[in-house]
């Protein structure tokens, strides 16, 4: 309960930063400018064989928006991540320590908002992303590829917090959070089925749970093919959920034992 | 633990003993041992560097001491610091503290709730903390509109949303101009003097309460604790006074190393 005043205050003093609501919803949008340029080259090259090869479908432009909307979430992981370092470079993360709210209770604070906001932001694409889906979308699909969102938000938070403590150990930790940032969309199947990845990288996107959280989607709105059975991989996901949620509480507790010992000057 | 002063039985809140931090190869405290009693005001003096900030945080639980212990109302901050904070107020010399983005009203409004304090208490209590600072014409004005003058205010306003038991202050005086500097200790006494246990860090030195016990932290350990009053005495010119013991070059050091406080 008392995260939820943590969120309330990020939720008005966002208000306050007079958002650009016309580019918020229109920054999504543009997500499509690929999926057209990827469906007509696709069609031209021939490359919609292969996508059906490893994906059980031809609708190109449906899996790509579907990847659009659903890493608009994703997005907001990494923003979190920002708001911390920036948090620790003012000063302010000092107050943040000394109330009284629990580790899990900050990372609600800090996501909720960024969910709200993307969810409302991303209104447009997801609209698209089901048109574009509708001779597969069935409720209980529906469903279920919403309830796969919240888990794997869950369990990308967690991996967010780990994240953040580990770029605390490094002077160049706002370059590192762009890289992985940049990187995530390639290796987490949003653009292309990560089966067509290199084997090393492969290995590398199973370690991220949106890579699940995605292809799970996909395969409950456009019955596309999934990397492990639909069971197995739902248990992947909640295994990943619960470590990472683990691990971003862990991190977060290190960061603090390590403030208290060290001072944020020691970061 | 209780202590008996004249007929009263008060209570000790805080309670460090045999205190040691460092940062590396720096020793900032070296065996620091510092008590207050139950509505106590003190105030830690002491050079730029001399660890004042950093003895407040170790008592907040912000930083753990190397070596020592450390009790805060009967907890150990060491250990239990999380419980602490609901129990304490803390005026951090960082203005960041607060949303600048927010009004006053709603600083207070989010900090009370964070803090556990019932809806209808807090906007009670922030009314009337605003109405005692002055900062009730400007209630609905971002803090980011503030001067440095009514952000400590707020601060301080902030501090007080959840009637803390014990007030930790970190250099509320500074940036403020003369008359701003005698509301804000004036404020400070009444608050002290309805029960309110104090400890302050302070370079402004010429308006303290006289009441109030100055301890002198120097080389790592607090080496003077007096009575302002008695520090202040009759000279007029109470920096030279701190000047003189803070360099270690007054005679009247030993006939103030008296009090230790314990």
């Amino acid at each position: 309960m008392r995260s939820f005043f943590l969120t309330k205050a990020a939720l008005l003093s966002a208000k306050r930063y007079k958002i650009d609501w016309y580019g918020s919803f229109l920054s999504p949008l543009l997500t499509i400018l690929p999926a057209i340029l990827l469906y007509y080259l696709g069609t031209r090259s021939g490359l919609v064989h292969f996508f059906y090869g490893a994906t059980n479908t031809k609708n190109i432009f449906g899996y790509l928006l579907l990847g659009a909307a659903y890493w608009n979430y994703v997005e907001v992981l990494w923003g979190a991540v920002f708001a911390l370092r920036y948090y620790m470079r003012i000063g302010q993360i000092e107050e943040i320590f000394l109330m009284p709210v629990s580790t899990l209770g900050y990372i609600f604070s800090w996501s909720a908002l960024g969910l709200v906001r993307v969810t409302i932001e991303s209104i447009p694409i997801i609209i698209l992303a089901a048109l574009s889906n509708v001779m597969t979308l069935t409720i209980s699909g529906l469903l279920l590829s919403a309830a796969v969102l919240v888990l794997s938000v869950a369990a990308s938070f967690g991996l967010v917090f780990t994240f953040f403590g580990a770029t605390l150990s490094f002077k160049e930790g706002d370059e590192l959070v762009s890289l992985l940032g940049n990187a995530a969309p390639l290796l987490g199947g949003m653009f292309f089925p990560v089966s067509v990845l290199p084997k090393t990288l492969q290995y590398i996107s199973y370690a991220f749970p949106f890579t699940w959280g995605l292809d799970l989607t996909r395969h409950f709105l456009m019955n596309t093919n999934t990397l492990l059975n639909t069971k197995r991989e739902l248990l992947v996901l909640a295994a990943l959920s619960v470590m990472y949620l683990v691990l971003g509480v862990l991190s977060f507790k290190i960061l603090q034992i390590k403030a208290r010992k060290n001072g944020l000057q020691g970061f | 633990m209780s202590l008996q002063k004249g007929d009263a039985t008060v209570k000790r809140v805080i309670e460090l003993r045999g205190i040691r931090k460092s940062f590396g190869k720096h020793i900032v405290l070296n065996g620091v041992d510092f008590f207050a009693s139950e509505g106590d005001f003190r105030v830690i003096v002491g050079e730029n560097g001399s660890g004042k900030t950093t003895l407040l945080k170790i008592m907040i639980g912000l930083l753990l001491p190397d070596e020592g212990q450390v009790k805060v109302l009967g907890i150990d901050v060491k250990k239990h610091w999380k419980k602490l904070s609901s129990r304490t107020g803390v005026v951090l010399a960082n203005e960041r503290s607060l949303y600048w983005k927010l009004s006053a009203w709603e600083n207070l409004d989010i900090f009370g709730g964070i803090y556990g304090v019932p809806r209808k208490v807090r906007r009670e209590k922030a009314k009337e903390l605003l109405e005692r600072v002055g900062l009730w014409e400007h209630k609905d004005k971002p803090v980011e509109n503030f001067s440095t003058g009514m952000r400590k205010r707020l601060l301080l306003c902030k501090a007080l949303i959840h009637n803390p038991k014990i007030l930790f202050i970190d250099e509320i005086l500074n940036g403020l101009d003369p008359a701003a500097v005698r509301e804000m200790v004036d404020y400070l006494s009444e608050l002290n003097s309805s029960g309110l246990t104090i400890v302050m860090i302070s370079h402004v030195l010429h308006v303290l309460p006289d009441n109030a016990q100055v301890a002198l932290l120097r080389n790592g350990k607090i080496e003077i604790q007096a009575r302002y009053r008695d520090i202040k005495g009759e000279k007029n010119d109470v920096y030279k006074v701190f000047e003189r013991l803070i360099k270690g070059s007054d005679g009247d050091e030993n006939d103030l190393a008296g009090d230790q406080g314990d």
